[in-house]
């Protein structure tokens, strides 16, 4: 099927590329294939159709208005703003572009790689083949909120939403830094309640996150030292109590402080992010452990091993 | 639902310039590099058939020839050269590099920078999502060697069900970084099977003569790990898919989440990897397999009355 809205974008597309000077409304619709009905229709779909390029990132430069007539603009795209300028690559940058294109395996990242990658081989330059990546890569996903929050940042809007933890549930903040650390995204940003800049763990973020209506509100300091935060920042806020049979459970053992020794167990402390990670730790050895405290914690657990086990 | 036309409008003009560099390319391979079906390309090839400059004479018209399969464009108008980089194309990649950077591989330490320098002329807004460097340790660099030229390795390995120290010879299949850790599937040489270690529990590492590896161990599949399992995951356990993605035979959807079909795995692994999921995957078969989790369920409650 014939999608006309397509053909129609495709050839102003052209026709605004090939022009070597401005055209002027009257002119596109006359010539332009696909515009046709009443002016004032024709109106309306030109403006979509420029608002719909500017979204595909073509930028249609508005310009030469003649006093002479009506002050009505001209349009055109220039070629050097529509078309793919890269300082000189060599065929051994271009093998090494295609790995990180390709880095993504499948989500939203990929798709965008790879669409940035099949540009760079629309240039012609040679691909040297004899690179290959040995590591996969896993990470996190990119949910939505991640595109949110980077347009915030472009914006400096402060943002609002939910997050998973022991203390507050509600945030604010003036968003500073999207990362990706060991595998999972981060954002760094000023918590507007206590004024401080913390570290921020997407996955802990509960549904959507809300963007300000007011834009540009705020300023990224620019001496922010990353690193900095990174190594203050500790998710295991908590510390579950837990105790391991005598002799048993010993990785367990090691990521957990001994503190007593009680008749055939041994008692343990082990600081956890979230109860999720927790559980898994544990149930990892299945009887060997048992967890003591906290007791909304051990509740929560029972249940779920009586869901799982159907009794 | 049908494509939108905006999207149909980025991938039409993506087209042309690619094909012109590739010309002669199937429509096999298009759709394969498109990441669409092969009745898209040639749908898109139709509509840019239609397309040209005002007059629309067969002079002004894109032209093309893909009657045969083959694909040549022998008028682009004023096609002929790529789309400049979106800005969401640009974090993508630089996002990547910055990872490149961050894990063992036989790039130098001046190259990828350089790229990114260069690919970040095009970005317009400074502040873009970064990704910070794994640790990049000399065992790691070993491995990934050992992984290029596949050289067979002699390592020390911290048990993780005991904490026994044991001497293996792996041959090296795979270097995975998930979370915090990076992860190597070898061939190993005392499970006579395939296994998963992880990178900071090899106390230390030497390259050994491959032709005594496989002398020694010819390569044959050991009877604890032939099992087959049938598992139902619920959307809420996806993430056991991609931890263990190489395990997976075959995957449907079904209402409940996803059926999985895996093998190469012991049995206890399963049940304790199983266990930790909480319910949210359960066994179809074998029913020995359904029995020995649910036992394991009961056991670990036990505990608490």
């Amino acid at each position: 099927m014939a999608d006309k809205k397509a053909e129609r974008l495709i050839n102003l597309t052209l026709a605004l590329l090939a022009t070597k000077r401005y055209l002027k409304k009257q002119e596109i619709f006359r010539t332009v294939h696909g515009y046709e009905g009443e002016i004032s229709s024709m109106e309306r779909m030109f403006e979509r159709d420029k608002s719909d390029l500017r979204e595909l990132g073509i930028e249609i430069q508005v310009g030469d208005l003649d006093p002479l007539f009506d002050d009505e603009p001209g349009y055109r795209i220039i070629q050097s703003n529509y078309s793919l300028k890269l300082p000189e690559l060599t065929p051994r940058e271009v093998a090494i572009f295609s790995i990180a294109g390709n880095l993504w395996n499948d989500s939203a990242l990929a798709t965008e790689a790879q669409s940035g990658l099949r540009k760079l081989e629309s240039l012609g330059i040679p691909n040297s083949m004899d690179l290959s990546l040995q590591v996969q890569y896993r990470y996190e996903p990119p949910g939505s909120n991640l595109n949110l929050v980077q347009q915030a940042i472009s914006q400096k809007r402060a943002i609002t939403f939910n997050y998973e933890n022991s203390g507050r549930k509600e945030r604010s903040l003036n968003p500073y830094q999207i990362f990706l650390w060991r595998g999972f995204w981060y954002l760094l940003g000023e918590d507007l309640h206590d004024v401080t800049i913390k570290i921020f763990k997407f996955a802990r973020i509960l549904g959507d996150v809300t963007q300000s209506t007011k834009s540009k509100t705020y300023e990224i300091p620019n001496d922010i030292d990353l690193n900095k935060y990174i190594s203050k920042y500790s998710p295991n806020r908590d510390t579950a109590r837990i105790a391991i049979r005598i002799g048993e459970a010993q990785i367990l053992r090691n990521q957990a402080e001994f503190i007593s020794t009680s008749g055939d167990e041994d008692i343990f402390e082990i600081a956890f992010e979230s109860e999720s990670e927790l559980f898994s730790k544990i149930l990892w050895h299945g009887s060997s452990v048992r967890l003591i405290s906290p007791p909304e914690l051990v509740t929560s657990l029972v249940s779920k091993l009586e869901k799982a086990a159907n009794v | 639902m049908s494509e939108s036309s905006i999207s149909k409008t980025a991938r039409a003009l993506d087209l042309i310039p690619f094909i012109l560099e590739h010309q002669g390319i199937t429509i096999q391979e298009l759709a394969e590099k498109f990441s669409v079906s092969e009745n898209q390309i040639y749908d898109d090839l139709n509509l840019l058939f239609c397309c040209g400059l005002p007059g629309y004479t067969p002079l002004e018209l894109i032209d093309m020839q893909f009657e045969d399969g083959f694909v040549t464009v022998s008028e682009p108008q004023a096609l002929d050269q790529p789309r400049k980089f979106s800005q969401s194309e640009i974090v993508s990649i630089l996002v990547a590099l910055d990872i490149l950077e961050g894990i063992p591989s036989q790039l130098s330490h001046e190259e990828i920078p350089n790229l990114k320098a260069k690919i970040s002329s095009q970005l317009k807004d400074a502040n873009r999502p970064i990704a910070l460097s794994a640790s990049n340790s000399p065992v790691l660099r070993e491995i990934e060697s050992a992984l290029r030229f596949g050289q067979v390795l002699e390592i020390e390995y911290v048990s993780a069900k005991s904490d026994e120290i044991t001497i293996r010879q792996i041959s090296p299949i795979a270097l995975v970084s998930a979370s915090s850790f990076f992860y190597l599937t070898a061939w190993c040489s005392l499970a006579q099977a395939e296994r998963t270690f992880r990178i900071d529990r090899i106390k230390s590492l030497k390259v050994l003569d491959s032709a005594d590896f496989k002398m020694a161990h010819g390569i044959s599949t050991s009877e604890e790990n032939s099992g087959q399992y049938k598992l139902l995951v619920s959307s809420k356990a996806l993430r056991f898919m991609e931890d263990n993605s190489h395990l997976i035979l075959s995957s449907t959807r079904v209402q409940a989440g996803c059926e999985i079909e895996i093998a190469g795995v012991q049995e206890d692994w399963l049940l304790r990897t199983l266990r930790t999921y909480l319910g949210e995957i359960t066994v179809l078969a074998p029913k020995s397999t359904e029995a020995a989790l649910k036992d394991r369920f009961v056991r670990t409650l036990n505990r608490y009355r």
